[in-house]
């Protein structure tokens, strides 16, 4: 302990504490306020109604968004009072005047931050103990989940707070440390986005989504939030590369630090060295960001390239002005001079695709296993969920496949990613590992390059796309099927076997449905399985086996929309100004023009076609079921023909 | 003592501190003298182990000063602006100073009570800025440095506290051989206490002298020749040669009694001998040395 008390400065501490403590103070208050008392209040309520289990069951969501927004806030705060004498010259000279090493002085106002910030942590955490353990009469939390939360927490706060006092050593200007302490938490992802969104342009077939969605979201605490506290279970993986990489902050702020230069202060840039690392870095982002201005507001090429010269410019005058600390730069230009020549080059350089991207196809005999997606968001959620399913491995399918990428990669356009939203993706799994894969924004008539290859039709294509091939049948606990208008009818399937029979024919039939759109019955089925999300699917009359089995079961009747339940379908031209309204139909058109079936035949004819064919609707189809006095509307379009 | 060895200071590109060598003897209360810009707050910070200098050494006794805790006990830095913490009386800042400077004596700290008359636990910072500068002397004075550096000490203090504050410096240097190191623009300021200056000119020494040694060693003669001999003085130092009328004014360095002795051999028809102002000697060295003195203080 004598070490300690040797090196503890008991005045400097409590100089630290007249400066941040009521900062720690505050944040525990609003701690206790928000989630102490937001977890009594929910034991209060949850032994009051202990039936009723719809209670949260994550600590973050007390209090809205307040700690969330706290664990961001709190320790950037902290930071900037601890490190306000760094940037202050009269402050940082008598600091730096005291008998104290740089190592004591660092390690004093450090410490103290990581301290002030993880005691109202542990305060709460002490306390959701003690409310746990006299309040919580059903075990709606666990110890695990206080764990968690604190966990979360301290994690989460230590790297900001890592982050700011890092970007405090950079810089001499508290203003500035404050900014940057965002854009620094920000960066890894921001520069990413801007860096993928400019080489869309030079690589048509890169794959955005896929590099932003699976790695880089996670790498900044605030881009990641939604995850940190939305995931049931705690990413332990997340939260001890938090931890490190708090401390490695620290510890680099630290050596930083002792070789900061006292006269720094007031300077927006502490290290001489550092200044052209940041107009360059500046000017180049500023220049992403005016592509990516073009971008969304999908300017042609030409008028990309004046966004490049314009935003980075722009950029490059502003971090003058930010080294400078005056308005006064406009006469230095050397420094762009080097930027545009080097950023030329590497437009030039990517352009002409150098590295052979964009036409990069793996051979035959490299490739293991192939996709095609064309609903990338599910496949990954899916994938991400359940593991991968199989893709293509027969050579003529793979063939087929890179026939198509063949070609996605002649008919791709370097702004296709701006102009169209929909997008095919084709994946390689090669031999050694790897992955290529390409992304190719579409679109609607360029999509029929896709259908002409009839991937769509594929088994495989189906197995790997659809979620009725990644759930388990023997977990799912029940099959409703509901009508798709009012609760017509409704059917609960919930035994064992019958759940799994009837998914085994749902396969079988989506294996086998027709490419082209289908007439859908008017039910859906769910299947539900406890902790995943429900598989819906419109039942069609092409699912045949599906249908036979409900025969079968003798379920039809209780289950299905059929003929036999419509008293009557009356059709009449379609008229747009009448909305839907089934009022203004009934009352519109002439008997002449009403079209009335009532036979049984006639009937299924007409459900048989309820497709929508994408066409513009030309008839309106009232579909009156049985003892239901108002009809559903429905509209068919050219390919509509009148049964006998 | 102090030794300075081919110190540099650059800022970015500039060289604001540019010395060879120069020592300072424990006991000296030492001026440091040079216009607005000329590098002596710089320096002052630098042997104060504030900034680290860019090349070059500082040796207290032999030992570096930047980031040396020992050294740095000793040695109390005073800025020209003075800083304190915020909200703090005088009483906790004693208390502060107490547990950096291992040396601070609670009996000077009384004494300098009953000298400054301020009340001790009012907060620093509603006080009057000369009172201020009064608190962080009473602080630093209290904490018995061996070593006191003091930029621009006197500015905004009105002439019975200069007084004050002069004594005790001088009393410390006497009792406990104190090392005082006083920047000023202005030399009438710090003669009377100082027994060495330096000058500093754009970063770089253009004098560094023992007062007495100057007083005893430059002379101003005025003579006057029925025939003026030729070649007068030419054997001597002169720094400055006037003539009005059959009058000369000479401005010499050197021994006086050779002086003396040179003058009744050319058998003046008028001689006389004057000392000289501290600051006269100044205009008259640097102006020996190619520096217009104007230019360099105010």
């Amino acid at each position: 302990m004598r070490w300690i008390t040797s090196w503890c400065k008991k005045e400097l501490t409590k100089q630290n504490f007249r400066l941040a403590g009521w900062l720690s103070v505050g944040y525990f208050i609003v701690l206790l306020l928000t989630i102490v008392l937001g977890q009594i209040n929910m034991l209060a309520e949850a032994n009051k109604n202990p039936g009723d289990y719809y209670y949260y069951d994550n600590l973050m969501l007390h209090g809205g968004f307040i700690p969330a927004v706290l664990l961001f806030i709190m320790p950037t705060l902290t930071a900037l009072v601890l490190f306000r004498y760094l940037h202050k010259q009269d402050a940082s000279d008598f600091i730096h005047s005291l008998p104290s090493t740089r190592k004591v002085i660092y390690m004093h106002h450090a410490v103290f931050g990581v301290i002030s910030i993880l005691i109202p942590q542990l305060l709460t955490y002490i306390s959701l103990l003690i409310v746990n353990q006299t309040m919580d009469q059903h075990c709606l939390l666990s110890l695990v989940d206080i764990n968690n939360w604190f966990h979360l927490s301290a994690s989460t706060a230590l790297i900001v707070f890592g982050v700011s006092v890092f970007v405090a050593m950079l810089t001499g200007v508290t203003l500035v440390q404050l900014i940057f302490t965002y854009i620094f938490l920000f960066l890894p992802v921001g520069l990413t986005l801007l860096v993928v969104f400019n080489l869309h342009y030079a690589l048509p077939g890169l794959s955005m989504n896929y590099l932003v969605e699976d790695v880089i979201l996670h790498f900044s605490p605030l881009t990641d939030i939604n995850h940190v506290f939305m995931e049931a279970n705690l990413n332990w993986t997340k939260v001890t590369v938090y931890y490190g990489l708090a401390v490695i902050l620290l510890v680099f702020s630290y050596f930083l630090y002792k070789r900061r230069p006292v006269e720094s202060a007031n300077q927006a840039i502490a290290f001489h060295s550092l200044k052209p690392i940041f107009i360059y870095s500046f000017t180049g982002s500023f220049m992403m960001i005016g592509g990516m201005y073009a971008g969304v507001f999908q300017y042609e090429l030409p008028i990309l390239f004046l966004m490049y010269l314009i935003f980075s410019i722009i950029g490059y005058y502003i971090s003058q002005m930010i080294v400078e600390k005056t308005w006064r730069v406009f006469g230095k230009v050397k420094q762009y001079g080097f930027f545009i020549v080097g950023a030329t080059i590497l437009i030039i350089g990517f352009s002409l695709d150098i590295t052979g991207f964009v036409h990069r196809m793996p051979d035959l005999d490299e490739i293991e296993e192939a996709y095609v997606i064309d609903d990338d968001y599910n496949f990954n959620q899916r994938t991400n969920y359940y593991g991968r399913q199989p893709g293509f491995t027969d050579p003529d399918d793979i063939k087929t496949i890179q026939a198509l990428h063949e070609d996605l990669i002649n008919s791709a356009e370097r702004n296709d990613f701006i102009n169209y939203y929909r997008s095919i993706k084709v994946m390689y799994i090669l031999t050694d590992g790897s992955e290529v894969v390409r992304e190719y924004s579409l679109g609607e008539e360029k999509f029929e390059l896709f259908d002409n290859y009839h991937i769509n039709n594929h088994p495989m294509y189906r197995r790997y796309s659809d979620p009725l091939f990644y759930i388990d049948p023997a977990k799912a606990n029940k099959i409703e099927v509901k009508s798709t208008y009012y609760n017509y009818k409704e059917l609960k399937i919930t035994n064992r076997d019958q759940i799994v029979e009837l998914i085994d024919r749902l396969r079988q039939d989506a294996l086998s449905l027709p490419q082209e759109e289908q007439a859908y019955m008017m039910n859906i089925l769910s299947i539900h399985i406890p902790g995943e999300q429900e598989v819906y699917i419109n039942l069609t009359y092409d699912h045949e086996a599906t249908l036979e089995w409900f025969d079968e079961q003798g379920l039809s009747e209780e289950a299905l929309i059929l003929a036999e339940d419509v008293e009557k379908i009356v059709i009449v031209p379609f008229k747009e100004d009448l909305y839907y309204e089934p009022a203004s139909y009934e009352t519109a058109f002439s008997d002449e023009e009403r079209q009335v079936y009532t036979s049984t035949e006639q009937i299924d004819s007409l459900l048989r076609q309820m497709i929508s064919d994408g066409s513009e609707p030309t008839y309106m189809m009232m579909i009156y079921l049985q003892h239901l006095s108002e009809p559903m509307m429905q509209t068919v379009g050219q390919s509509f023909v009148f049964p006998d | 003592m102090i030794s300075v060895q081919h110190l540099k200071k650059k800022f970015e590109k500039e060289c604001v501190v540019d010395i060879d060598d120069v020592m300072i003897e424990r006991g000296t209360i030492y001026g440091l003298l040079g216009s607005n810009g000329a590098g002596k707050t710089t320096l002052l910070k630098m042997l104060s182990g504030i900034i680290k200098p860019t090349t070059g050494t500082i040796l207290f006794e032999n030992e570096p000063i930047y980031e040396n805790k020992k050294l740095k006990e000793r040695l109390i830095f005073i800025p020209d602006q003075p800083f304190f913490f915020q909200h703090y009386s005088i009483r906790q800042l004693a208390d502060f100073y107490r547990e950096q400077y291992p040396s601070f004596d609670e009996a000077r700290f009384n004494e300098c009570e009953q000298i400054f008359k301020l009340d001790t636990k009012k907060k620093v910072h509603t006080f009057s800025k000369g009172m201020q500068r009064q608190v962080s002397f009473w602080l630093a004075l209290s904490a018995m440095p061996d070593y006191l550096i003091l930029d621009e000490p006197f500015d905004g203090l009105d002439a019975v506290v200069r007084k004050k504050i002069k004594n005790l410096i001088v009393r410390d240097v006497a009792e406990r051989n104190m090392t005082v190191l006083i920047s000023s623009h202005n030399l009438r300021e710090v003669e009377d206490l100082c027994n060495y200056i330096g000058i500093i000119h754009r970063g770089k020494y253009v004098i560094h002298r023992d007062i007495d040694d100057l007083k005893t060693d430059v002379h101003k003669v005025q003579i006057a020749y029925k025939t003026t001999p030729k070649a007068l003085f030419s054997n001597f130092n002169v720094l400055h040669h006037e003539t009005r009328g059959s009058v000369h004014m000479f401005i010499i360095k050197g021994d006086l009694d050779a002086i003396d002795s040179y003058i009744k051999e050319t058998a003046p028809i008028l001689s006389d001998v004057l000392p000289l102002t501290l600051e006269e000697i100044f205009v008259y060295e640097m102006e020996g040395i190619g520096y217009a003195m104007d230019h360099v203080l105010v």
